[in-house]
C-alpha cells in the first residue's frame, strides 16, 4: 500500500535513531558513518531550508499550470463544472505518484506540495458537488464519507501527517453529521457521543501504534492521537457544549447554562490536570504537551464566564504563578528524580541553527525600541509610529 | 473513560534495544558505545527542559503584560517617576548580575555562564531601552533631536551584544540601527514590500544593507565574533535584494530600472559565488530566488507593451511554469552538489 521503498524506510529509521544517538554523543562519527553505509537510504531528503524553497516553488509552478490549462479549456465552459477540478485533482495525483516514484521523493516538499494541492482540489470539488442543487445536493454525510475514504487512502499511500489530520477531521465531521441526523436527541447527546467515539478511536489507534508492523505510520498515528485527544477534550469543554446547546435551541449567546453543567465544568478543568499527570507518570510527551496547551483552553473558558478579576490582575497573577511553578520544579529536578530531569538531553535541531530565536526577539522587541522614531526624522521613514512604550507601560 | 494504555514508551524500549543488539552483532557498534546505549535504555531519562522553558517564557510574557497594563491604567496615581524608577531598578539589578558573572571579552564565541544568564541579560537590555524610550516619550530629554534618541540605544545595544555575546540583542541592535536611519526592518516589515515606495526610502535601505554586508564581511575577515556573521548577512542580503527589486519595480517604466536590476544581478552573482564557497545552501537559494524574481520582471517588461493579447498571456504563463520547474531542478542539483563533499550527509 505504501508507495515508498520499504527497505529504505527501515534503513531510514535506523539511521535517524543513530543520528540522534550520535548527536547526543553516544556513538562516534566513524561508527555512524559505517552504519550509514551499511544501511543505505536512497530517498531524496533535502534539509529544512531547501524544503521550504522547493515547496513554495512547486506551489507556484502548479498554480500557474492550473491557470494555463484552465485558460486553454475555458472555451467550452468546462471550468464552471466541479468535475473539471476533480479531473485536475486526479491529474495532479497521478503526477504526485509518478514523480515520487521516479525521483525517490520521501516527504521532500515537492511531493508534499503536489499532494496537498491535489487533495485541496479534490476537497473543493467534492464539497461543490455535494452542496450544489444542480448536482442533487447529496448533503454532508456522503460528502464526508468520500473525503474520509480519500484521506485515509492517501495517508496509507504516502504516510503523510497532513492527510492523517484530514482523515481525523473528516471522521469526526462524519460522526457529527450522522448523529445529528437522528434528531433532537442526537444533538442533545452529541457531547457524549463525541467523547465516546474519540475515546474509542484513541484506544484503537494507540493499540495499532504498538504493533511494529505499522512502524511506517508512527508519525501519522501520533499526530492522529493528538487530534483525537483534542476532540475528546473539546467535546466536553463547557464553552463548546454551551455554544452547541444554544445552536440547538436557537438561543442567543446570553444563555450560559447547560444541563449537567457541573459535569462539563469538571471535564473542562480536570482534563488538563489528568493529561499532565498521566503524561508525567508514563513519561509520555504527547500527553504532557497537550495537557499544557489545554490548560490555556481551560483558563480561557473559565475567563469567558467568570470575570472575577480585571484582566491585568489575572495576567499578573497567572504569570507569577507560572514562574513560581517552573522555578520550584526546576529546583526540585536539579538532580534527576524518578527518571525525570530538567537537563537538556538532545542537541540543537535545525531550528536552532537558523537563529529563529534571535529573529523572534528582533520582531517582538522592535515595538519597544521604536519609541524615539518620529515621522519627521531626516531619513523620512520610521513606520510603526512610536506608540510602543505606551502600549506596554 | 478509561485511561489505560497510555504506556507507550515502555513498549518502544525493547524495539530500540533490538536495534542496538543487531548493530552490535554486525560489528557496527563498538562495545563501549553499545554498553553506554544499553545503560541509557535501561534507565531512560525524561527531560522536561522544553516544557519548563515554555512555561517560564509564558510566565514572563504574562507577568510583564499584566504589570504593564496595570501601570498603564493607574498611571495617574502611580506617577511617571515611580514607573521610571521601577524600570531603572530592573535594569540596574539585571546588569549588576550580568557584570558580576560575565566572562571577559574575547574574539571568539563565549558560552553563557549559566542557564538564566541570557534571559537576565535580555530582560535588563529591554528595560534599559524602554527606560530611554520612556524618558524621551514623557519628558523629551533629547527634545527634538530624534537622531540622538535612537542613536544612544543603538550604541548601547551593539556594545551589549558584543560584550556579552548575545545573538538576540545583536538582532535588536541591527533593527535599531535601521530605526536610527529612519527605516523599519523587522522581519515582518520586510515581507510587506509595499512600504518601500519612495526613492528616498529605497536608497536608505540600500545604504543600510551595504553597512550590514560590510559588517558581515569584516566580521569574517577580522575574526571578531564570527558567529555574528549570519545575522548581519541575513538581514543585509534580504534588505539589499528587496530594496533593489523595489527600485526596479518603482522605476519600471523608466530607464533607471535597468540600473537597479543590473546591480541586483551583480550582487546575486557575488552572493552565489561566495555562498557556494562557504557551502551555504540557504544563501545560494536566496540569491537564485531573488534573481529569478528580477528575471521574471525583466521578461514582463520586455514582452508587455500596451495591449496584453491572449497569446502574450499564454506565452508568459508557459514561460513562468517552465522556468519555475527549471529552477526547482537547478536548486535540487545545487543542493546535491553542496552535500556531496560533506561526509556526514
Amino acid at each position: 500500500m505504501i508507495i515508498y521503498n520499504k527497505l529504505w524506510l527501515n534503513n531510514l529509521r535506523v539511521v535517524e535513531q543513530l543520528q540522534t544517538d550520535h548527536e547526543d554523543g553516544y556513538v562516534t562519527k566513524e561508527q555512524f558513518i559505517a552504519i550509514k553505509q551499511q544501511y543505505p537510504v536512497g530517498f531524496y531528503l533535502p534539509k529544512l531550508v531547501g524544503r521550504v524553497g522547493f515547496f513554495i516553488l512547486t506551489l507556484i509552478a502548479i498554480a500557474l499550470s492550473t491557470g494555463l490549462v484552465s485558460l486553454m479549456a475555458s472555451g467550452g465552459g468546462v471550468i464552471d463544472s466541479p468535475y473539471w477540478w476533480l479531473f485536475l485533482s486526479i491529474a495532479f495525483y497521478l503526477c504526485t505518484e509518478g514523480m515520487t516514484r521516479a525521483n525517490k521523493f520521501f516527504h521532500s516538499a515537492i511531493d508534499n506540495a503536489l499532494l496537498y494541492y491535489s487533495a485541496g482540489l479534490f476537497t473543493s470539488a467534492i464539497v461543490w458537488i455535494c452542496n450544489d442543487p444542480k448536482y442533487n445536493a447529496l448533503g454532508e454525510i456522503p460528502q464526508f464519507i468520500m473525503l474520509l475514504i480519500a484521506a485515509v487512502l492517501l495517508t496509507l499511500r504516502f504516510a503523510d501527517v497532513v492527510m492523517a489530520i484530514g482523515s481525523c477531521v473528516s471522521f469526526f465531521s462524519l460522526i457529527y453529521f450522522a448523529w445529528a441526523k437522528t434528531g433532537g436527541l442526537g444533538l442533545a447527546t452529541m457531547p457524549f457521543m463525541m467523547m465516546i467515539v474519540a475515546g474509542l478511536a484513541y484506544y484503537l489507534i494507540t493499540k495499532i501504534r504498538r504493533d511494529d508492523k505499522h512502524a511506517y505510520y508512527h508519525t501519522c498515528i501520533d499526530v492522529s492521537r493528538c487530534t483525537v485527544l483534542l476532540v475528546f477534550y473539546l467535546a466536553g469543554n463547557y464553552f463548546v457544549v454551551n455554544k452547541l446547546n444554544n445552536l440547538l435551541h436557537n438561543l442567543d449567546d446570553s444563555h450560559t447554562q447547560v444541563q449537567l453543567g457541573f459535569f462539563f465544568w469538571a471535564w473542562t478543568m480536570l482534563m488538563p490536570v489528568a493529561l499532565i499527570t498521566f503524561g508525567i507518570r508514563d513519561k509520555n510527551r504527547l500527553l504532557l504537551r497537550l495537557g499544557i496547551i489545554i490548560i490555556a483552553a481551560a483558563a480561557a473558558t473559565f475567563r469567558n464566564y467568570y470575570h472575577l478579576l480585571p484582566i491585568e490582575i489575572m495576567l499578573t497573577l497567572a504569570g507569577a504563578i507560572l514562574l513560581l511553578v517552573a522555578y520550584v520544579i526546576i529546583k526540585y529536578l536539579k538532580a534527576p528524580k524518578h527518571g525525570i530531569t530538567y537537563a537538556e538531553l538532545s542537541k540543537a535541531s535545525d531550528w536552532d541553527k537558523l537563529n529563529i530565536e534571535s529573529l523572534i526577539i528582533g520582531q517582538t522587541t522592535s515595538q519597544v525600541l521604536n519609541t524615539g522614531a518620529n515621522p519627521q526624522t531626516p531619513f523620512g521613514g520610521g513606520s510603526g509610529g512610536g506608540g510602543g512604550s505606551s502600549g506596554s507601560f | 473513560m478509561t485511561f489505560v494504555n497510555f504506556n507507550l514508551h515502555h513498549n518502544l524500549k525493547p524495539l530500540k534495544q533490538d536495534l542496538y543488539n543487531q548493530l552490535h552483532a554486525e560489528g557496527l557498534l563498538s562495545d563501549e558505545s553499545f554498553q553506554k546505549l544499553k545503560t541509557r535504555n535501561e534507565s531512560p531519562l525524561f527531560s522536561l527542559h522544553w516544557e519548563l522553558n515554555t512555561v517560564l517564557y509564558l510566565g514572563v510574557i504574562l507577568l510583564t503584560g499584566g504589570l504593564g497594563t496595570l501601570v498603564y491604567k493607574n498611571i495617574d496615581t502611580i506617577g511617571h517617576q515611580a514607573v521610571l524608577a521601577f524600570i531603572a531598578i530592573i535594569f540596574i539589578g539585571c546588569f549588576y548580575y550580568c557584570f558580576k558573572y560575565k566572562q571577559p571579552f574575547i574574539k571568539d564565541k563565549v558560552a553563557s555562564p549559566n542557564m538564566g544568564f541570557d534571559y537576565v541579560l535580555l530582560l535588563g537590555t529591554i528595560s534599559l531601552v524602554t527606560f530611554i524610550g520612556y524618558l524621551q516619550y514623557q519628558y523629551s530629554v533629547f527634545s527634538t533631536n530624534y537622531g540622538l534618541a535612537t542613536f544612544l540605544p543603538m550604541v548601547l545595544l551593539f556594545y551589549i551584544a558584543y560584550d556579552f555575546d548575545h545573538l538576540g540583542i545583536l538582532s535588536m541592535a541591527i533593527v535599531n540601527l535601521g530605526i536610527w536611519m529612519g527605516v523599519s526592518v523587522t522581519p515582518k516589515s520586510l515581507l510587506l514590500i509595499g512600504q518601500f515606495n519612495t526613492p528616498k526610502l529605497i536608497n536608505t535601505y540600500l545604504v543600510f544593507s551595504t553597512i550590514l554586508l560590510v559588517a558581515a564581511y569584516l566580521t569574517k575577515q577580522l575574526n571578531i565574533k564570527k558567529h555574528f556573521k549570519f545575522s548581519y548577512q541575513n538581514y543585509g542580503t534580504h534588505i539589499a535584494f528587496v530594496a533593489l527589486l523595489c527600485g526596479f519595480f518603482h522605476y519600471f517604466e523608466d530607464g533607471l530600472s535597468l540600473i537597479y536590476v543590473t546591480v541586483a544581478f551583480a550582487f546575486a552573482g557575488y552572493m552565489y559565488r561566495e555562498s557556494f564557497k562557504e557551502r551555504s545552501f540557504y544563501f545560494v537559494m536566496i540569491a537564485i530566488l531573488y534573481s529569478y524574481i528580477a528575471i521574471c520582471g525583466l521578461v514582463v517588461k520586455l514582452v508587455v507593451h500596451n495591449e496584453i493579447g491572449e497569446s502574450t498571456v499564454y506565452f508568459l504563463l508557459m514561460a513562468f511554469i517552465g522556468s519555475a520547474i527549471g529552477l526547482i531542478l537547478l536548486l535540487i542539483n545545487i543542493n546535491r552538489k553542496l552535500k556531496a563533499n560533506d561526509h556526514i550527509q
